[in-house]
């Protein structure tokens, strides 16, 4: 079964980094594999910045694509509109402190919440996007939870073993939230 | 075997050193920096050696040089850098040098963009260099075959003393994904390759034989007629030999999209959703672009096949030429081209190939 | 009887040279011959030739191993050989042309890197094979096919001093200018020709010997007049001697 997500967001937030921890968990898995492709634009922050990540059982056919299974928007502010990316039965997952809608993106599933908010509240305001690895997977156990927390450890603490401590805070509240999201449904 | 997730442009230069690649030159250029990088970190320890050229066109010179010795040698580039390259290409060729050159092509003409194409479809086919020189090309469509071809490509390139081209793409180069890593030959079998050559014909130590001379071009005891001949000999059995293709789902198809390379991924998953819809087409993928696999589109069953689609990530489109004179007007042959970093999507191409069905 | 003279080994035994009469590119073969015999490494050498009468005319003359480089990247070439195998004795053979025109980015790139290798640099202030069109060494005033008027230093630049222009880089180790107008001088560049290689088999680094020389067939001049006109034009330009030695 090929699952494909795109993470869309601006240069500088950590999409690609993130893209990439869920493929390396990903390849520990027996069986599956990983493609991931990132498209960013000219300015290196600040920048469009698109990761394209696919994971399958069987060999993967295309590594980006225009529309995907899970789109998560790590901020409103994409320089393209991420309606584009949706299909009928995409995932949207939006990260903001704003109040927006479904209907502004056409999107029939849609997953809102305040990364930001929820790394500050655990005292972690770089671990923006630790939060939403965390949500993505608590939402769609896409990947088993604790295999990709031992990937954000081996990936981020190879260099600054000091940060696993706030990560894996920044990662565990997201992952609650993204369980608790899916549940109330 | 090891199971890794590698960028593209790593797991061309992890490959490259497993399969005993021992010298590397080359000079930046977007988008396959993280070849000279990687290489530049790793050669060394393996004793090989790395060295960034002034220029493109110094550092394929190297590459003649590290080859002239028999030291198993590669060099990476991006279509202009190609272009720069050109003529010691024909060098190599006529030399009959065995080395691998690999191309992630970015846009062009000119500098083009750092955008992902297959811009350089005849550059890598037709026209590498002056004087009409050929050699393998194989375009591999995911990492793991990547790697599988940096491995051929250095046994093929041996074989028939010639450069080995791998045209890859921007997209290659920058994606990463899930490869099983073949295990690295031996340092002895890498010095036994390097011996094996300096007895057969590299330049250096002359005690026990007569000298040699090594040119890129006609030498002093061999007419150019007579080295051309030679050298079309083994064109001929390369094109005997070489030819490499996949066919995905042909046997009931009434219609083929056909697509190489990187392309050929988004041609596959057209293909998946168009058979899910219950439409009976097949796929063509060329996987060495010279040879050109003829024999694959000769193989269609004309009574059935309805159209063909093909399509790439260059505008004017290049390969369907190939396409067309393979198919000889036996069925409609329809384009399907992105340019300048815009890349192919599946869903475009499954559109494209319902209106050919209409 | 005592053999006092005689023709190097390693010359001419399959081919005779190609050079015109009074060229000097056959006394600089010859010397570089004796100089790899005298240091006995014939066998371990590799010669890098460019294109041009460099190339051509000492394709096959020297009983060795001989590598032709595409026009001007001898020492790119050269550079990637010697790193591969030390062991064996690298030079390049190369004209103005060859060297400092189309090959300028390897020529100054090759010295600032320090290889350990041998440059033997002819320098004959035109284009010999091609037919005698001007090269960045041709002399201000002098006319060659492409410089009819005579070379005009505001228009078509100025003569360009290879030993003095790689002087300004930190690494080469060598850099002499000899010529081979009579006895004195041909014993001389000997000498320069000599270190350039002892210095190699040292491993010293970049050496580079060059040979200010005739090119009577294209300088339209006898060869003894060729001499002179590089006693009275050539050596003033460029003088001879040592301009670097580490």
């Amino acid at each position: 079964m090929e699952k494909t997500i795109i993470m869309t967001g601006i240069g500088g937030q950590g999409v690609k980094l993130a893209g990439e921890i869920l493929c390396y968990a990903a390849c520990k898995v027996d069986g599956l594999q990983a493609t991931n492709y990132a498209l960013y634009g000219r300015a290196k922050r600040g920048g469009m910045s698109d990761c394209f990540v696919a994971i399958s059982d069987k060999t993967i056919t295309a590594p980006v694509f225009a529309k995907a299974d899970i789109v998560v928007a790590f901020t409103t502010e994409t320089p393209e509109n991420p309606a584009n990316k949706l299909r009928e039965d995409t995932i949207l997952f939006m990260n903001t402190p704003n109040d927006v809608k479904a209907e502004d993106y056409g999107a029939n599933k849609f997953v809102l919440f305040d990364g930001q908010g929820m790394a500050d509240e655990v005292q972690n305001p770089k671990g923006e996007n630790m939060v939403i690895l965390g949500i993505l997977v608590g939402y769609t156990n896409i990947l088993p939870e604790e295999l990709v927390l031992e990937t954000i450890f081996e990936k981020l603490g190879a260099r600054h073993p000091e940060f696993n401590e706030l990560n894996e805070k920044a990662y565990r509240y997201g992952l609650e939230k993204g369980k608790a999201m899916l549940a109330a449904e | 075997m090891e199971k890794v997730f590698m960028k593209g442009c790593e797991a061309v230069a992890e490959a490259a050193m497993r399969a005993g690649c021992r010298y590397y030159a080359g000079y930046p250029i977007t988008p396959q920096n993280q070849v000279p990088e990687y290489i530049s970190r790793k050669m060394p320890k393996l004793g090989g050696v790395f060295m960034q050229g002034e220029s493109e066109v110094a550092s394929i010179n190297m590459i003649y040089g590290a080859a002239v010795g028999g030291t198993r040698s590669m060099i990476t580039s991006s279509s202009c850098g190609l272009s720069l390259m050109s003529e010691t290409i024909g060098w190599l060729i006529s030399a009959e040098l065995p080395v691998v050159i690999a191309n992630f092509q970015r846009g062009g003409p000119g500098i083009g963009d750092i955008g992902p194409t297959q811009q350089d479809y005849f550059q890598a086919t037709k026209a590498h260099s002056n004087g009409g020189g050929r050699m393998l090309v194989m375009s591999p469509g995911s990492l793991q075959e990547a790697i599988d071809a940096v491995f051929e490509a250095f046994e093929k390139a041996n074989k028939y003393r010639t450069p080995v081209y791998i045209q890859l793409d921007g997209i290659s180069g920058g994606m990463m994904e899930s490869v099983m890593m073949p295990d690295a030959i031996s340092d002895e079998e890498v010095a036994a390759l390097k011996q094996k050559a300096k007895e057969e014909w590299a330049v250096g130590k002359m005690e026990g034989r007569e000298r040699r001379e090594i040119v890129g071009g006609a030498d002093s005891g061999l007419p150019l007629q007579t080295l051309n001949q030679k050298l079309e000999a083994k064109y001929l059995e390369m094109e005997k030999n070489e030819v490499k293709y996949e066919n995905y789902l042909m046997e009931d198809a009434e219609y083929v999209i056909t697509a190489y390379g990187i392309g050929s991924r988004f041609a596959r998953a057209a293909v998946n959703i168009l058979r899910e819809e219950g439409y009976k087409v097949g796929m063509i993928r060329p996987i060495n672009i010279y040879p050109f696999p003829f024999e694959a589109y000769d193989a269609i069953d004309y009574s059935k096949v309805k159209g063909i689609l093909s399509t790439e990530m260059s505008i004017p489109a290049q390969f369907i030429h190939d396409v067309q004179i393979a198919v000889k007007g036996r069925a409609p042959v329809y384009n399907y081209s992105t340019s300048g970093g815009v890349i192919l999507d599946a869903v475009e191409i499954a559109n494209h190939a319902r209106e050919m069905m209409k | 009887m005592k053999t006092v003279y005689k023709k190097p080994e390693c010359i001419g035994n399959k081919k005779p040279n190609s050079y015109c009469p009074g060229c000097m590119h056959s006394i600089v073969v010859r010397l570089v011959a004796e100089v790899l015999e005298e240091l006995n490494v014939v066998n371990s050498s590799v010669m890098f030739a460019g294109v041009g009468c460099d190339g051509n005319g000492a394709f096959g003359y020297l009983d060795i191993d001989t590598v032709i480089s595409p026009h001007g990247r001898a020492l790119a070439v050269a550079s990637a050989y010697k790193r591969c195998n030390p062991e064996n004795v690298v030079f390049t053979y190369q004209g103005d042309g060859d060297l400092i025109a189309i090959g300028c980015a390897e020529t100054m790139h090759a010295a600032n890197r320090g290889e350990n290798v041998t440059v033997i640099f002819v320098n004959n202030a035109q284009y010999g094979m091609t037919g005698g069109q001007m090269a960045p060494t041709t002399l201000a005033g002098m006319k060659t096919t492409t410089t009819p008027y005579g070379r005009d230093p505001k228009a078509d630049g100025a003569p360009m001093h290879v030993c003095e222009i790689l002087d300004t880089l930190d690494n080469p180790t060598f850099l002499a200018r000899g010529t081979c107008t009579d006895p004195k001088n041909i014993i001389q560049t000997k000498k320069y020709i000599k270190q350039a290689f002892q210095n190699q088999l040292e491993g010293k680094g970049f050496s580079l010997g060059e040979i200010v020389s005739a090119c009577p067939s294209n300088w339209g001049l006898s060869p003894l007049k060729s001499i002179d006109f590089i006693n009275e034009k050539m050596l003033p330009e460029y003088p001879l001697g040592i301009v670097r030695d580490r």
